[in-house]
């Protein structure tokens, strides 16, 4: 099975070691976006899974571009 | 549906030397240092859209109906709990003293996107499901309680489930 992980805490997943994962600049109970924002958490997941298909080699980490900021992200 | 560029995540010395400082300087009893090396990497067989997936979260995902994760024991629980996929949102719950989860008490797909992912599967991106995703509570301070009990049974029954995708969230 390939695997691909959500991570809001980059460093422990570098230090752990995993398939392939994104890590994204929210809170840790936001891990995929806003309440009912169905469009943006469609996105994120999106986003996850394709790298099932691109990540070329174990401990691949890529950065979901956007942040979260006073409350809700840009 | 815009699809949104990922940026490589850089991977630097001073990445690494902070893990090594935050497990190091754990202050809990029993932490065990569990690391994937080597990190096993396959590629999907097929693609996403005829994949079948799981997910698992450690955000303290359960039914309302099943018993709550123990936020009380200093070890932590490593119990899983299975989600039928049919399951309405409303009869999800979490369990989880460690992190802050009002919004996903409003819309459990902030931390378990079982709608979002049920839209994948209608919008023709993912095959399809499986029949049960797995929730478990991710504060656990001795890993090997993962790596040696709760990993292997979950393993078990995505592969008996058929999944040949798996998400996994911390939460």
């Amino acid at each position: 099975m390939a695997t691909v992980s959500m991570t809001v805490h980059p460093f422990v997943t570098v230090g752990v070691g995993v398939p392939r994962a994104v890590s994204m600049r929210f809170p840790q109970g936001d891990v995929f976006g806003v309440p009912f924002q169905a469009e943006q958490q469609l996105q994120i997941i999106t986003s996850a899974l394709r790298l099932l298909e691109t990540a070329e080699e174990p401990r691949t980490i890529m950065q979901w571009p956007y942040r979260w900021r006073a409350g809700r992200p840009q | 549906m815009q699809i949104v560029e990922l940026f490589p995540f850089e991977q630097t010395d001073e990445i690494r030397q902070r893990y090594e400082a935050w497990i190091s300087g754990m202050v809990h009893k029993d932490v065990a240092d569990v690391r994937n090396d080597p990190v096993a990497f396959v590629h999907p067989t097929k693609p996403l859209a005829e994949c079948r997936l799981g997910l698992v979260s450690t955000g303290g995902i359960h039914l309302r109906s099943q018993q709550p994760f123990d936020i009380v024991d200093p070890d932590g629980d490593w119990t899983v709990r299975e989600i039928p996929t049919a399951t309405p949102a409303a009869e999800i719950a979490i369990t989880h003293s460690h992190y802050n989860h009002t919004d996903a008490d409003e819309d459990i797909n902030c931390i378990f996107p079982i709608e979002r992912l049920h839209d994948l599967v209608a919008a023709g991106f993912l095959g399809s499901l499986t029949d049960v995703f797995f929730g478990m509570m991710g504060f656990i301070p001795n890993g090997t309680h993962v790596s040696d009990d709760a990993a292997p049974q979950i393993v078990q029954r995505l592969s008996e489930e058929g999944a040949e995708v798996v998400l996994l969230s911390a939460g």
